[in-house]
C-alpha cells in the first residue's frame, strides 16, 4: 500500500465486507478448524454440511474458523441466521450433521441440546470500553435467545476476560479481510504512521508486559536495550516453539489468529529498528505453519509487508523457519543457533542474545503470546494495559489445563485469581470420578503443589514464592490414579530425553536422577534415595548452563517434599498407593540400568554409534555411577549384567 | 429445555476413525532432493543457506520418511554448507530419522495429559505385543514403526490419543489399540479384542506404570 489513506479505503473495503457477511441474507456456518478439532472429526464436519446443504440446495455462507477456547467441546459449529445471532453448537461429531441441517439450519431454528450458548455481533467481548478500562470481567451478557443461555454464561465463561482471543472463533485465519475488519494492523500502522520507535518502546515499558515464554522477563526492557544496541543489522525471533509436553496456546494462537503474532513482529522490527524478523514454528503443527506462511504472503500481496511500508521508507520482511521436534531449540540462546542452521544447544551468557544474538547481531527474542500482546498496546497505550491485572503481572494471560479437568481447553484469565478458583470455576473443577491430588506448575519445570497451596494467585510473584512457576501457563491437575514417584520419573525422563548433552550435570544428572526414580518406582529404592535426590537435584539446579538444567530437578524435589509418604511407601512397604507402578516387576529393572554397564564396558560405543555429536538416550552416560550406583547392581549380580550386554535391542539410538 | 450446558462427555466413546492404509517406503531418490533443492531452496547469502538446510531436511524427512546420508550430501552440495554440519542436525532433531521406517507408523502420545489419562500403560502394551523395545523401533514383522512422542500433540481432549498413518485417534484403551495394531499388521480384526468399551467414563485408566520407554 503507497500510504496510510490506501490502507484506510483497504479497511474500509474489509468492513463492508464483514458487515454483508454479518447482515447477510442466508445462514451463515462456521465450522472451527484446528488442530484440536480436526482430530475429532471436524473435517468431516465441515464436508458433511457442504455435502448436504449443496444436495438439498439449502443456501448458507459455509465459514471456516480458528479455535473458541472450547476444546473440550470440539468439534464446534456456529450457525447465524439472517436476522439473529451467532448460536455456538458443542459436539456436532459428523453423524450429526445430518440432524444438525434439519433442526439448526433449514428453518431457521436452533437445537437447545447441542448449544453451548450464543453470541452477538461483537463476540464474547460485548460492549467493550475499549480504550478507556480493562476488558469486562465475568458479568452476564444477556437474556436467554431461544432458551439458549449467552455464551458469557457458560460455566467455562464466568471467570475469563476474552481479550486477546476476541478474534478467536470468529474470523477466518485464512482472511486478512477479516483481521482488519475486527481492528487488525490498525497498531502496526498507528505506530508506523504516528510514533517513532522510541514512543513504541516507551509505550511498551509503560504497560510492565512480562513475557510470556517461561522467564516472565518484561519486553519493555528487551526491546529498549534492543533498541540501544548498536548493529547495521538487527532481528525480531517469535519463539513459537512450544515444545511442552502440555501447552498448546501458542499453536492455538498461529492457528486461530495468525495474523496479530505477524503484527506483533512487525511492530517489533519497528520499535528495535529490525527489517527481518523470523517466526520460528514448531514443526509439531502444520496447520498453523500453513496458516502463518498464508498470513504473510496476505500481508505482503496488501502491501503491510515489503519495501516503503506506506511510504514511510520502513522496510520490514518476515520469515518463516521450522524447528524439529526438540524441546530445546524453544530456550533463546539455542533457538538463535536452530534459525542459523546449526545444532541447537544453549551457550553461556553473557553476550546476552540482544548484544549478540543471531549472526552475531543484536536479537530480540519473544514469546508468541507476548508479541501478540504488542498492537493493543500501540492503539490503547502502555497504561491503559497496566491498569489490567496487579501491578506486577499485568495484562491477560492465556491458559491451558490438562488432565482430568471437566473443561480442557485454552482459557484467558486477569492474572488476580488464585489456582483453586482456576480450577474449579474456569476449567470446571475434577472430571466424575477423579480426585484433586497435585497441581504441576510451569510445564515440566515448575514445583508440583498439593491441595493446600491452592489459595495462591496465577501470577509471576505468587507463583514463584510458593514454588511453583507461572512459566507459560500450561498446568497439569494429577489426580488419585498419577503415582507421585511415577509423575516425578516421567518429568525427569522428559528432561533427561531432551537434554542437549553440552553440559555435564544435566547430560549425566538427568539421566541418573531418572535411574533412581526408576528404582524407587520398582519397589528396590533405599531412604538414602530421598537424600541422593535432594543432594544431586540440587547440584544440578545449581551448575548446569542453561535453563532445562536449572529447573529440571525442581518439580522432583517439590514432589518428594509434597509427597513424602507416597515415596516413603515405595521404599517401605513396596506399595504404590495409587496402584500405577510395576513394583511387582524388579525384574525389569535392568532395563534402567543396562545402559550404563554397556557404556562401562565398551566406552567407545557412543561415538561409534553417533558419527556426529549424539543426543542422548537414557542410559547412555559415562560415570553416573557415582550419583547412581547403577553398576553395583550390575555386579553385584554378574549373570544379568552378562544377560544385558547380548541386548541389542537397547544399544545405541533407536534407528 | 434440556441440561444446559450440556453434558461435557459423549455418551458412546466415539469408535476408531478409518486409518487410511500406506504403502512401505521407497528408497530416497537424490534426483527427487536434487529437483525439490532446486526449486525451492535457494540461498540468498551463505546466512540463508544454513539456515534453509533444516527446512530441507524436514521436507525430505515428510515425503520419504527418514533422511538418508545421500540425501543429506545432496542438500550439503546444493547449499553450500558442509556435510557433516547438515548431517549433525539430522542426528540432533527427534524429528528426523536416519533410517527408513515400515510403511505403517504408530506416532503414541506421550504428553503430559495422555500421560495423566493412561498411555504409559499403553505404550507398555504396543512394545509387549510387537516385541520392541524402544521408541522409534520397527516391529520385527517390519510392518509397524513405533514412534513415542514426548510432546503434547496438540488433541489432549481426546487424549489419550495416538497418530496412526497421520490420523488421529483419541479415546483409547487397550482393545482400540489391539484393534489398530491388527489392522497394521494385517490381521483378522478382533483377534484379542474384547467388547468396545461402551461409554467414555469406561475407557480404562493407567493402572500399572510403564517399564520400558
Ligand atoms: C528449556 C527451555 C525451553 C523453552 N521453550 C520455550 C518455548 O517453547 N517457547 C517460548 O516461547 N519460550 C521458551 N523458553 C523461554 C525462552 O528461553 C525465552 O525466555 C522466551 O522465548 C523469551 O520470550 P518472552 O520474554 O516473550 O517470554 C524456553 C526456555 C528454556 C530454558
Ligand atoms: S543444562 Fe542441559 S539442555 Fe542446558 S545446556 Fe546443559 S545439557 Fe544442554
Ligand atoms: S498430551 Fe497428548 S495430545 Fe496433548
Amino acid at each position: 500500500m503507497a500510504d496510510r489513506s490506501s490502507f484506510d479505503r483497504f479497511r474500509e473495503q474489509s468492513v463492508q465486507a464483514w458487515d454483508a457477511l454479518q447482515n447477510s441474507d442466508r445462514t451463515v456456518v462456521t465450522v472451527a478448524l484446528h488442530g484440536g478439532s480436526i482430530p475429532a472429526g471436524a473435517e468431516d464436519v465441515y464436508q458433511g454440511l457442504r455435502f448436504a446443504t449443496e444436495r438439498r440446495r439449502i443456501p448458507i455462507v459455509l465459514r471456516q474458523t480458528g479455535s473458541l477456547g472450547f476444546e473440550f467441546a470440539e468439534p464446534i459449529v456456529q450457525v447465524k441466521h439472517p436476522g439473529g445471532p451467532t448460536v455456538v453448537y458443542g459436539q456436532v461429531t459428523p453423524d450429526d450433521v445430518v440432524e444438525l441441517v434439519d433442526r439448526a439450519i433449514t428453518n431457521g431454528g436452533v437445537w437447545a441440546e447441542k448449544a453451548l450458548g450464543w453470541v452477538g455481533p461483537d463476540g464474547l467481548v460485548e460492549g467493550l470500553p475499549a480504550t478507556t478500562s480493562p476488558p469486562p470481567g465475568g458479568e452476564a451478557a444477556g437474556e436467554p435467545y431461544q432458551g439458549i443461555p449467552h455464551l458469557r454464561d457458560h460455566p467455562f465463561m464466568r471467570r475469563q476476560t476474552r481479550w486477546l482471543m476476541r478474534r478467536w472463533g470468529r474470523i477466518d485465519p485464512d482472511s486478512i479481510e477479516d483481521y482488519i475488519a475486527n481492528g487488525g494492523y490498525e497498531g502496526f500502522v498507528k505506530a508506523l504512521t504516528a510514533m517513532t520507535p522510541d514512543e513504541v518502546v516507551e509505550e511498551v515499558k509503560k504497560s510492565n508486559v512480562r513475557g510470556r515464554g517461561g522467564a516472565g522477563f518484561q519486553m519493555g526492557i528487551k526491546w529498549e536495550s534492543g533498541r540501544r544496541s548498536r548493529g547495521n543489522q538487527k532481528y525480531v525471533i517469535c519463539n513459537g516453539h512450544e515444545g511442552e509436553p502440555n501447552v498448546f496456546k501458542d499453536r492455538r494462537t498461529f492457528e486461530s489468529d495468525p495474523h496479530v503474532v505477524l503484527e506483533g513482529i512487525m511492530i517489533g522490527c519497528y520499535a528495535v529498528g529490525a527489517n527481518i524478523g523470523y517466526a520460528f514454528i514448531g514443526g509439531e503443527f502444520p496447520i498453523g505453519i500453513k496458516r502463518f506462511k498464508r498470513a504473510i504472503k496476505e500481508a505482503e500481496r496488501a502491501g503491510l509487508l515489503g519495501k516503503d511500508i506506506l511510504g514511510t521508507g520502513f522496510d520490514c520482511e518476515v520469515r518463516v523457519r521450522i524447528g524439529g521436534g526438540a524441546y530445546i531449540s524453544g530456550e533463546g540462546s539455542a533457538l538463535i543457533y536452530s534459525v542459523q542452521g546449526d545444532r541447537p544447544q544453549p551457550r553461556t551468557k553473557p553476550p546476552r542474545s540482544v548484544e549478540y544474538g543471531l549472526w552475531g547481531k543484536p536479537t530480540v527474542v519473544n514469546n508468541v503470546e507476548t508479541l501478540a500482546n504488542a498492537p493493543d498496546i500501540v492503539i490503547h497505550g502502555g497504561d491503559w494495559f497496566h491498569a489490567i491485572g496487579p501491578d506486577h503481572s499485568t495484562g491477560t494471560k492465556l491458559v491451558t489445563i490438562a488432565g482430568p479437568v471437566e473443561y480442557t481447553g485454552v482459557s484467558e484469565i486477569v492474572m488476580d485469581i488464585s489456582i483453586q478458583e482456576l480450577i474449579d470455576d474456569v476449567h470446571g473443577g475434577m472430571r466424575r470420578g477423579s480426585r484433586f491430588k497435585g497441581f504441576q506448575t510451569g510445564g515440566v519445570s515448575g514445583g508440583c503443589l498439593p491441595a493446600d497451596q491452592l489459595g495462591f494467585k496465577v501470577d509471576f510473584e505468587d507463583m514463584n514464592d510458593v514454588g511453583g512457576m507461572l512459566g507459560s501457563a500450561g498446568f497439569i491437575v494429577l489426580d488419585q490414579h498419577t503415582c507421585a514417584v511415577d509423575w516425578a520419573r516421567y518429568l525427569m525422563k522428559f528432561n533427561a530425553d531432551e537434554s542437549c548433552g553440552k553440559c555435564t550435570p544435566c547430560r549425566i544428572g538427568c539421566p541418573a536422577l531418572t535411574e533412581v526414580l526408576d528404582r524407587i518406582r520398582f519397589g528396590s529404592g533405599a531412604e538414602s534415595d530421598l537424600d541422593l535426590i535432594n543432594y544431586a537435584g540440587k547440584q544440578i539446579i545449581e551448575i548446569s548452563l542453561c535453563g532445562l538444567g536449572q529447573a529440571a530437578p525442581a518439580p522432583i524435589l517439590s514432589l518428594v517434599e509434597n509427597y513424602h509418604d507416597e515415596f516413603l511407601a515405595h521404599i517401605r512397604e513396596h506399595a504404590c498407593p495409587a496402584g500405577q507402578c510395576p513394583i511387582e516387576q524388579a525384574a525389569e529393572l535392568q532395563f534402567a540400568t543396562v545402559g550404563v554397564a554397556q557404556t562401562l564396558d565398551d566406552p567407545y560405543r557412543i561415538g561409534r554409534d553417533n558419527p556426529a555429536p549424539y543426543r542422548l538416550e537414557a542410559g547412555e552416560d559415562f560415570g553416573a555411577q557415582e550419583v547412581s550406583r547403577a553398576a553395583d547392581i550390575a555386579d553385584a549380580d554378574p549373570a544379568r549384567a552378562a544377560d544385558q550386554r547380548t541386548d541389542d535391542a537397547l544399544v545405541g539410538r533407536p534407528d | 429445555m434440556a441440561q444446559w450446558p450440556p453434558d461435557r462427555t459423549p455418551n458412546v466413546a466415539p469408535d476408531l476413525p478409518t486409518i487410511p492404509p500406506s504403502a512401505p517406503p521407497d528408497p530416497i531418490d537424490p534426483g527427487w532432493v536434487k529437483g525439490l533443492m532446486e526449486e525451492e531452496y535457494n540461498a540468498r547469502d551463505w546466512r540463508e543457506a544454513n539456515e534453509l538446510a533444516l527446512l530441507a531436511l524436514m521436507d525430505i524427512q515428510e515425503h520419504w520418511g527418514y533422511v538418508s546420508e545421500d540425501a543429506a550430501a545432496v542438500v550439503a552440495d546444493h547449499l553450500g554448507v558442509e556435510l557433516q554440519r547438515v548431517y549433525s542436525l539430522v542426528t540432533f532433531y527427534a524429528d528426523l530419522r536416519t533410517t527408513p521406517r515400515a510403511g505403517n507408523v504408530y506416532i503414541a502420545c506421550d504428553g503430559a495429559a495422555c500421560h495423566t489419562l493412561g498411555s504409559g500403560e499403553l505404550v507398555d502394551r504396543i512394545f509387549d505385543r510387537l516385541g520392541i523395545t524402544h521408541k522409534g523401533q520397527t516391529s520385527p514383522d517390519g510392518r509397524v514403526t513405533v514412534e513415542l512422542w514426548s510432546g503434547c500433540m496438540g488433541a489432549c481432549q481426546i487424549g489419550p490419543m495416538a497418530s496412526v498413518n497421520g490420523r488421529h485417534v483419541g479415546f483409547l484403551n487397550p482393545e482400540k489399540v489391539d484393534r489398530i495394531l491388527d489392522q497394521l499388521q494385517g490381521r483378522e480384526a478382533g483377534g484379542r479384542a474384547g467388547r468396545q468399551a461402551e461409554s467414555w467414563a469406561e475407557v480404562p485408566r493407567a493402572n500399572k506404570g510403564s517399564a520400558i520407554r
